[in-house]
């Protein structure tokens, strides 16, 4: 029971004792009272008639007594008056044996009222001739005292309201900064930063309250500590502090995991920026002049391929390039062509007069069973190729990879197998060292006409181009839905939501309504998105989770670290687990940057009780290499690969 | 003290109408002569315990008319106030009401029914006062004996044309009403005693 209720029951209690004992004494005195009225009144009575009697002159004239007696009696205040003669004869008696029915009868029989008989003397001259007595009638005295109490109780019952209406308001006014305590406390225990900023004015809880708010302050500036920490590492890291592209280290890494043969792998283009004679700019005008330039490269390459899965990077003093997975050589094409024309503009705003410089641009396709060194060297064989063309060319390297994805029937292939139901979910489990089971991500594969089971690299793309996503998102929760109600789990499936979820108003709603028709499944259910979507698309991502934060779903964010980003997002967010990078986990070994990155990580992620699962790994190296920085949680091949998710 | 112890053990078949230590409370507070007088009453009881009633009512009025006539506003600084017997002998001093009253409880005490005494209020024509007497009814309807300070001797009542009776009160049948009613003699509620109540709650211990 809470303070609050206890302290209005006390104080009620203690108000109802006094109140009901005020009662009772007060019943008590006026039943008194009127004990003694009744007694009095009827001595009173009989000593007056006795004396009024005693004036009669002839002692034997009883008719005159009687009349006497008669006048008084029918005043209607008696029970019965009594007149003996001295030897105990009745002479004369009256009684009235009437009820009053105003009163109940149990209140009579409870409250006894008894009017005792009072005597008195009638006398002629000198000689008693006989007694008088006189008992009064309680019925006015019942009438009066259970008037009396009819009174006091509705008194009683009013101001007993009253009071307790009071306590209850003064109670929970007195006592609401408690309240509010409680869930800072609650507040902190989450490792949310509650900062009070009116403070109680009852003196121990304005100590509390400020004890508290200091603590939270102390806590807010070791979480920035952290925050910045990372970020710093971030950058020294992985980002190139010209051009603010990806450095050569971050590209490797996102390189090898998009190369990784893993389920999203799709094949794409990949594109190179030279630019030539730099030592020339450099020489001529100095080395702000040369990152001026490239600078303004860099800032063509992102404008015209801007993608938000592209990535952007500087290889070397004078190579830029631009990894985009999914694309195809027709869609790049006159992208391309767009940055080799603009080319002019962007020596022209170095505003020299003369520009030793020139661009080679260069692109081709890869395949995500592609190693990143052929990639490498095929590239500098096409751009090489490129300034052999001449001064600002580009030149397509048609290495005969050229990928199938884009010369498929993919239309009829995809609405075949959703009419015929040809997509299936595998799943991969994360495990802690204890090998139980954090969650078991779920992947959507295509199984095609010959039984061939194919990934999502393959047919996303195509699912993409045709606006297919909620259809297959749609799908995907369908089937995982379908596998809670019909399997026993313990353990969470991971759904991964992608951005048609969040532009597909209709689809987000469907979601909605079938997280609300399944509940009972909610605890056994994870969402994901990709750390991009969570931090890059505030706007349209965060009101969706905080729908499903609030039904208690969990969630998680996908590819965590792998972009150049502010992390202080999470202390507001709150996801349940982050699963880092594949790109980390090829680079956790030997690079001792990444694992300084990493760690910060899981020390901002561990302050904020948010789990850490590493990803894609393969081998016991990698794994005691990320355990050494504090992830608790295990995704990859070491402990498996993707299986059905049915059996 | 050994006189005092003899005198208990003669007297232990009359009743003790005062006690030793009332009668030492008695010669501290108001003298030796007090304590003397009170003597003397205890003395009256004892002497006559087994004597006719007639013998009882003419010694028992003789006995306390001797003491001296006050008001009661000289004597008690009240206006009208009902004093003890011990009060009335120990002091050597009352109004009508006292002597009655002292008259009426030693009567009593002498083991005359309480049926045939009655404390009568009377007018004194000569005097025109009110006046209390204690009136003696041999017989319930016999013409009573008037025990009073005013004129000494006893006389039947249809002598004392000096006197007007205007009301009786038995004294004992006033306090049974009181004990029917309440269980108690005078219980603490009540808030305005009667004079007679005042004076039975001092006589409490008698």
């Amino acid at each position: 029971m809470s303070l609050n209720k206890q302290m209005i029951l006390f104080i009620a209690s203690l108000l109802i004792i006094v109140l009901i004992g005020t009662f009772s004494l007060n019943l008590s005195n006026t039943k008194k009272f009127l004990q003694e009225q009744l007694s009095t009144h009827a001595q009173d009575t009989a000593t007056s008639l006795g004396l009024s009697l005693s004036s009669i002159e002839d002692p034997t004239d009883l008719s005159s007594m009687e009349t006497m007696i008669n006048a008084v009696f029918d005043r209607g205040y008696y029970a019965s008056i009594y007149l003996t003669d001295m030897d105990n004869k009745p002479l004369y008696k009256k009684d009235n044996t009437q009820t009053l029915e105003a009163v109940p009868d149990w209140f009579i029989k409870k409250i006894s009222l008894t009017a005792p008989p009072a005597e008195a003397l009638v006398q002629s001259g000198w000689i008693p001739i006989g007694t008088l007595t006189v008992v009064s009638h309680t019925g006015y005295a019942y009438t009066e005292l259970w008037q009396s109490m009819i009174n006091l109780l509705i008194w009683f019952l009013l101001s007993a309201a009253a009071a307790i209406v009071i306590i209850i308001y003064t109670l929970k006014y007195m006592l609401k900064p408690l309240k509010q305590m409680e869930e800072q406390a609650q507040a902190i225990v989450k490792k949310e930063y509650l900062y009070q900023d009116s403070l109680p004015s009852t003196i121990e809880f304005r100590q509390v309250v400020t004890a508290m708010n200091a603590m939270v302050m102390k806590l807010k500036t070791v979480f920035e500590r952290d925050a910045n920490i990372a970020e710093k590492l971030q950058k020294m890291a992985y980002q190139d502090s010209v051009t603010g592209l990806s450095n050569r280290r971050h590209f490797e890494m996102i390189i090898d995991g998009l190369l990784a043969p893993n389920e999203e792998a799709t094949a794409g283009i990949i594109c190179i920026i030279r630019v030539n004679k730099l030592k020339d700019l450099n020489d001529q005008y100095g080395y702000l002049m040369g990152d001026k330039l490239i600078k303004s490269v860099a800032e063509s390459m992102k404008l015209h391929l801007w993608h938000p899965n592209n990535l952007f990077a500087r290889l070397n003093g004078t190579e830029l390039v631009a990894v985009l997975p999914g694309s195809s050589i027709t869609q790049v094409q006159p992208l391309i062509e767009a940055i080799r024309q603009n080319t002019p503009s962007i020596l022209k705003t170095l505003t020299t007069e003369s520009v030793p410089t020139n661009l080679s641009l260069a692109y081709m396709h890869y395949l995500p069973d592609q190693n990143r060194g052929a990639i490498l060297a095929n590239l500098d064989f096409a751009i090489d190729q490129a300034s052999q063309l001449g001064e600002n060319k580009s030149f397509f390297y048609d290495s005969g990879e050229a990928s199938n994805i884009h010369n498929k029937p993919w239309e009829q292939t995809l609405n075949d197998a959703f009419s015929e139901e040809r997509f299936l979910l595998f799943q991969q489990s994360a495990y802690n060292l204890d090998r139980s089971v954090h969650d078991q991500e779920v992947f959507v594969r295509l199984k095609e006409f010959d039984g061939t089971i194919r990934s999502a690299g393959y047919f996303m793309p195509a699912v993409e181009q045709l606006n297919k996503t909620a259809d297959l998102d749609k799908l995907v929760i369908n089937l995982a839905i379908h596998h809670l109600n019909t399997q026993e789990s313990t353990s969470a499936i991971a759904i991964n939501l992608s951005k048609s979820v969040l532009e597909n108003e209709a689809l987000k709603t469907w979601l909605m309504q079938t997280l609300h028709d399944s509940s009972k499944h909610l605890k056994n259910m994870a969402f994901e998105m990709t750390e991009r979507l969570v931090a890059e698309e505030k706007t349209l991502s965060w009101p969706l989770i905080q729908e499903l934060k609030k039904r208690k779903v969990k969630f998680g964010i996908d590819h965590f670290g792998s972009r150049l980003t502010n992390m202080r997002y999470l202390q507001e967010l709150r996801p349940d687990y982050v699963k880092l990078d594949a790109a980390f986990s090829k680079a956790i070994e030997n690079d001792e940057q990444t694992r300084s990155y990493v760690s910060s990580l899981c020390e901002l992620t561990k302050s904020l009780d948010i789990q850490v699962i590493a990803m894609a790994i393969e081998n016991e190296a990698q794994q005691k290499a990320f355990t050494e920085l504090g992830v608790d949680y295990f995704q990859g091949f070491l402990y498996g690969a993707p299986s059905p998710l049915e059996h | 003290m050994t006189l005092f112890g003899l005198a208990w053990v003669t007297a232990a078949e009359t009743p003790r109408i005062v006690s030793a230590k009332e009668i030492q409370q008695a010669t501290e507070t108001y003298g030796m002569l007090a304590g003397k007088r009170l003597k003397a009453w205890q003395t009256l009881v004892d002497e006559n315990i087994h004597q006719p009633e007639a013998i009882q009512l003419k010694n028992v009025n003789d006995f306390f008319n001797e003491v001296r006539y006050v008001t009661d506003i000289d004597h008690w600084n009240q206006k009208d106030y009902w004093a003890t017997p011990i009060e009335l002998l120990a002091t050597d001093g009352g109004d009508c009401e006292d002597y009655t009253i002292a008259k009426y409880f030693t009567l009593k005490a002498l083991g005359v029914s309480q049926k045939k005494l009655y404390l009568t209020y009377v007018k004194a024509i000569r005097l025109n006062q009110a006046h209390m007497v204690l009136t003696y009814f041999e017989k319930p309807r016999s013409i009573p004996l008037v025990l009073d300070n005013i004129n000494k001797k006893i006389f039947p009542a249809t002598q004392r044309k000096d006197l007007v009776p205007i009301y009786s009160f038995n004294g004992d049948g006033l306090w049974l009403a009181k004990e029917r009613g309440k269980g108690k003699p005078v219980s603490g509620g009540t808030k305005k005693l009667t004079a007679w109540n005042k004076l039975l709650k001092r006589l409490k211990p008698l």
